[in-house]
């Protein structure tokens, strides 16, 4: 068990299973290749949490193969807690929106297995050259499903994001090509060590902004979240649910990985400021979705960034309790988003529109839907029983220890949160339309896609050990850097 | 419930029950406990006592409704989180409950999701009740990182010493906001109001009873901290000022449960009042007799507005006295406690707060007038209900055994708890006070009923005149001091604004800075759509960025080679 290359078959399972999917003709066929493919991954992703050892400080399952020896580059994987939840994330999410998907023609499926295969590879690889070409490949297999099954919109949206996502690419290039010049690695682990003692204060203080807005990009923050909403709001279902479920999460991860270990002193120096972007889009961007009268879907993008925008604020208030809070968080919001944007995938199914007019009072359609979603809520706005709760009251505490302004600013967010959550519910849930057709309420299949989500907030929130203890290691190691 | 009562002889001693370990995390640990002392243990009575018979009434009440499940799952969702919320010792624990106990109430308000009216008042009330929430946790993090690192009560209060004045100030202060927010009083009083809209028994369990006393919970719970703080002087005189006001209000009403709405907030006020002058036992006493009187009058409430297919104004509604004897006597029980009449409960708690306010401050002859206003809104409530033309022709049905059943166990217990004035000790031996202070304040009550009686039923001229002067201000009264509109202007109308400030931004950028690039690339494509066919071009833009990856990986690598 302890030879097999674990991380590399989470990684070439996937994308091999994806290629062989596109050869398969039939469409329902494709689907259960592909959602057995899918299932096999988080079985293997489960056995890596099995095997995981906790109290190691080193990253583990380290896989390494030397690519291009001249250069340096290695096909380098190993992962710590912190990648381990990401992991295990991607590959569940990935499974529920292949499962969720119906009736998808052509490389749907496969696009969805690379996907995963891609991602996953980004939260192995200890290698920042391959993590850059990594991170752009995820852009390539995300431009073609918006593309390929988007909406309307879908040229100005994928404009924008393809924009956005190659400036964050070209300044991580820079980046991490520059650091490479000097110390002739890739290899984050050695970045750690060498990048503090080869550089001087001035260039330290440009590749700590290069990678910050290239990751900042990403998450998005304030200043350069403008990709973020239309992409949501135009992408399919899936697409949707996997943006905002992982990949903006790659860049907190990134904030962590690059920036935190490597530049303790510059990100001490800068955390307030980065804190106030942090806090003014958690405003800003709850203020839009209190505002957004057109599209329920553009709620929930909205809410993406506000949700991103307080887990910066943690992260960069920098401490045990705070960083712990923020990747708690990260957990929580990965499967909020995701579980929102499924409900507003079975909605758009039953009702053809996304626009808030068109709702029906769907509470008494669909209650097995309203109760789902109720846990939902209470996700998103922080109240006991979910993990969203243990994020943000771990989150409010590591942030008072920092500043109480913040603090204070950060909980008047915590209310805009609880009034556009509402106003959300109230439309679709509520509204008093009433319909002449006859709506089902949820199938067995979208029971399924749902519950696991609903499952695992609630668990979350009793057993927030599950997550705590294994990232605390990280965290330590991290705050022991600083 | 039995459970509970054996609990009371048992224990003399508080006792703490580890269940689980819930939070661990970075030296914050959060467990499941209960804590049983006295305290929690008769309030686990009195919660478990009104929700069984607010269970009993319900089933008749809400015979009809489809979604009647749901109801009674709240319901029990409700009884499980006060228990939890009664029963412990730790700030955290009780925030938890806190939240679940607000949203809970949320759902219950708007339990009649098809009228956009409950949606609404179910919205207003939970954001409201989300502040109090925010000051809470506030306060949490206050108390863990100033000094404590820990959220035990007892705890904290070993360690007080440890903080400044300063630090201690703000947190009761933060305490006391979140408490005064729960217990809508004055300034947050109108979510009560719109918390009727939930079905009757829940108001009777819920916005009488139960949530609403967490506030004065709480405060009796911290009280050490609130008593090291500076600032018990404000809040009695806040819980005085709250409840003169809410009092006025409540006189002023036309709807029946929104009058025992205001009548709530008047006599938390009063147990606030209680609190800030140190007066904790008399408090928590009064807090257990009002739950009693006032479940008993909202179940009788609920009854008169089904009686009246759903008429809430209290001049509209029409009750034969003869008809429902019941009703009839148990409504007058309630009221006359409500008032602090002997030998009704509310006479003996209320007595029990005077005295201890006349001697420990001045204010207390400020809350001895507050009786006058209670007089005067209660007696109303009866005499425009049951003075009415004796034309009920109409056929009314009669009253269920499940109605009647828990009404008059209440009006026994009414009576009957009178007596628990016995197990809080009293350490006032002057009869003499005792006795002027019982007269003065009867003789308030019977001047403030003989005013009413006067005004509404005999239709006094110079009353009349009186009060037709007094349009203005009961207006004001009528509409909840404006609360609303001044909520809306204050705080809805400036988040519009800037919501549609930042929402017009937004556009702006993205149209001008991003789309209108975009739309240039469109021409270019569509250009070529001309000269190739569609779908070539279709796919142009795929093969512009893809070659723009490679030329950047080119010029990486060859970057890479040429150092």
């Amino acid at each position: 068990m302890n030879n097999l290359p674990i991380l590399s078959i989470l990684i070439f399972l996937p994308i091999i299973g994806g290629a062989f999917i596109s050869l398969i003709k039939s469409t329902t066929l494709k689907k259960y290749v592909s959602l057995f493919v899918s299932f096999v991954s988080l079985v293997f992703s489960g056995i890596l949490l099995f095997h995981f050892d906790y109290s190691s400080e080193i990253v583990q399952f380290t896989e390494k193969i030397v690519l291009v020896k001249s250069f340096n580059i290695n096909y380098f994987l190993g992962i710590d807690g912190l990648s381990l939840i990401l992991i295990l994330l991607t590959n569940l999410l990935i499974f529920l929106i292949i499962l969720y998907s119906e009736n998808k023609k052509d490389l749907y499926y496969s696009l969805f297995l690379v996907l995963q295969g891609v991602t996953v590879g980004l939260f192995c690889t200890l290698d920042s050259l391959i993590f850059y070409i990594l991170l752009e490949t995820s852009l390539v297999v995300m431009f073609f499903i918006i593309m390929l099954w988007g909406g309307e919109d879908k040229i100005k949206a994928l404009f924008k994001y393809c924009m956005y996502s190659l400036i964050a690419g070209v300044f991580l290039l820079v980046a991490i090509l520059y650091i490479h010049f000097d110390i002739a690695s890739f290899n984050l682990l050695d970045w750690q060590v060498l990048v503090p003692q080869s550089f001087s204060v001035e260039e330290r203080k440009w590749l700590f902004w290069l990678f910050v807005i290239a990751f900042a990009i990403k998450i998005p923050m304030f200043g350069v979240h403008f990709w973020l909403p239309q992409a949501h709001s135009q992408a399919p279902t899936g697409g949707s649910v996997f943006l905002s479920g992982i990949l903006l999460k790659v860049g907190v991860y990134g904030i962590i990985r690059f920036v935190l270990p490597i530049f303790p002193d510059m990100i001490e120096l800068y955390s307030p400021a980065l804190m106030g972007v942090g806090l003014f889009g958690v405003i800003y961007a709850s203020l839009l979705a209190i505002y957004e009268k057109e599209d329920i879907k553009k709620v929930i993008a909205y809410s993406s960034i506000a949700h991103m925008g307080f887990i910066m604020i943690t992260l960069f208030s920098l401490n045990e309790l705070a960083i712990q809070g923020a990747i708690m968080q990260m957990v929580s919001h990965a499967l909020l988003a995701a579980g929102l944007f499924f409900v507003v995938g079975i909605v758009h199914d039953r009702l053809g529109s996304k626009n808030p007019k068109d709702m029906i009072s769907l509470q008494r359609h669909m209650p097995k839907l309203a109760i789902l979603f109720m846990i939902l809520f209470l996700d998103g706005t922080g109240l006991p029983i979910t993990a969203g709760f243990v994020g943000k009251l771990t989150s409010i505490l590591g942030i008072y220890y920092s500043s109480t302004i913040v603090t204070a600013i950060a909980l008047v967010g915590v209310v805009l949160t609880v009034v556009y959550m509402l106003r959300f519910y109230n439309v679709v849930f509520c509204s008093n339309n009433e319909s002449t057709k006859k709506i089902e309420d949820l199938n067995i299949k979208e029971l399924l896609v749902l519950s696991p989500i609903v499952v695992l907030l609630v668990l979350l929130g009793f057993k927030s050990d599950l997550v705590f203890n294994l990232t605390s290691i990280t965290t330590n190691l991290i705050l022991n850097m600083n | 419930m039995v459970f509970s009562c054996f609990g009371l002889y048992e224990f003399n001693n508080a006792i703490t029950i580890d269940l689980a370990n819930w939070i661990n995390v970075a030296g914050v640990e959060v467990n499941f406990n209960l804590y049983i002392d006295k305290l929690s243990l008769m309030l686990v009575i009195l919660t478990s006592l009104i929700s069984l018979l607010v269970h009993i009434y319900s089933i008749s009440y809400m015979k009809a409704d489809k979604s009647k499940v749901r109801f009674f799952a709240y319901l029990d969702l409700f009884t499980f989180l006060m228990f939890y919320f009664v029963s412990n010792n730790n700030l955290l624990e009780m925030f938890i409950a806190w939240e679940g106990l607000a949203f809970v109430s949320y759902l219950l308000i708007g339990f009649n999701y098809q009228k956009s009216q409950a949606v609404i008042s179910s919205t207003k009330a939970f954001i409201v009740n989300r502040v109090s929430d925010v000051l809470f946790m506030f306060c949490l993090a206050m108390v863990y990182t100033t000094n404590f690192k820990s959220f035990d009560i007892a705890y904290i209060v070993q360690h007080i010493d440890y903080i400044s004045t300063a630090e201690i100030n703000t947190i009761a202060w933060l305490l006391f906001g979140a408490a005064i927010i729960k217990s809508a009083q004055v300034g947050f009083q109108t979510w009560i109001a719109d918390a009727m809209e939930a079905p009757t028994p829940a108001s009777a369990l819920i916005h009488s009873s139960t949530l609403v006393s967490a506030g004065i919970i709480l405060l009796i719970r911290t009280q050490p901290i609130i008593q090291t703080s500076d600032i018990s002087y404000y809040i009695a005189l806040f819980g005085l000022v709250s409840s003169l006001v809410t009092g006025l209000i409540a006189a002023n009403q036309t709807d029946i449960k929104k009058i025992l709405a205001y009548s709530t907030s008047s006599q938390l006020g009063f147990m606030i009042f209680a609190c800030g002058i140190g007066a904790y036992t008399a408090a928590i006493f009064h807090l257990i007799t009002h739950a009693l009187f006032k479940s008993l009058l909202f179940m009788n409430a609920g009854e008169i507005i089904q009686q009246n297919n759903g008429e809430h104004n209290i001049y509209k509604q029409k009750v034969s006295k003869n008809s429902f004897k019941v009703l009839y006597i148990t409504m007058w029980a309630g009221t006359l406690a409500l008032m602090g009449v002997p030998p009704f409960n509310g006479f003996f708690s209320k007595e029990s707060i005077f005295l201890e306010g006349l001697s420990n401050s001045s204010l207390g002859l400020v809350a001895l007038s507050i009786t006058l206003i209670t007089a005067i809104y209660s007696s109303r409530l009866m005499f425009v209900l049951f003075n009415k033309d004796k034309r009920i022709s109409r056929k009314q049905h009669k009253i269920s055994k499940y109605i009647s059943y828990p009404v008059v166990v209440l009006t026994v217990l009414t009576l009957a708890s009178s007596f628990l004035i016995t197990i809080f000790p009293e350490q006032h031996n002057n009869n003499l006070v005792l006795i002027t202070l019982a007269a003065f304040s009867i003789s308030l009550i019977l001047f403030g009923a003989r005013l009413v009686y006067v005004y509404t039923v005999k239709q006094d001229r110079a009353l009349l005149k009186i009060s037709s002067k007094l349009t203005r201000i009961s207006k004001i009264l009528e509409q909840s001091l404006y609360l609303d509109k001044i909520y809306s202007i204050v705080f809805v109308k400036p988040v519009l604004i800037l919501a549609k400030a930042s929402f017009m931004f937004e556009n702006l950028y993205t149209d001008k800075f991003l789309d209108a690039p975009a739309q240039q690339l469109l021409k270019f494509t569509k250009t070529s759509q001309k000269i190739k066919q569609r779908f070539v071009s279709f796919n142009t833009g795929v093969f512009i960025l893809f070659i723009i990856i490679l030329l950047g990986s080119y010029i990486a690598l060859t970057l890479i080679a040429s150092h």
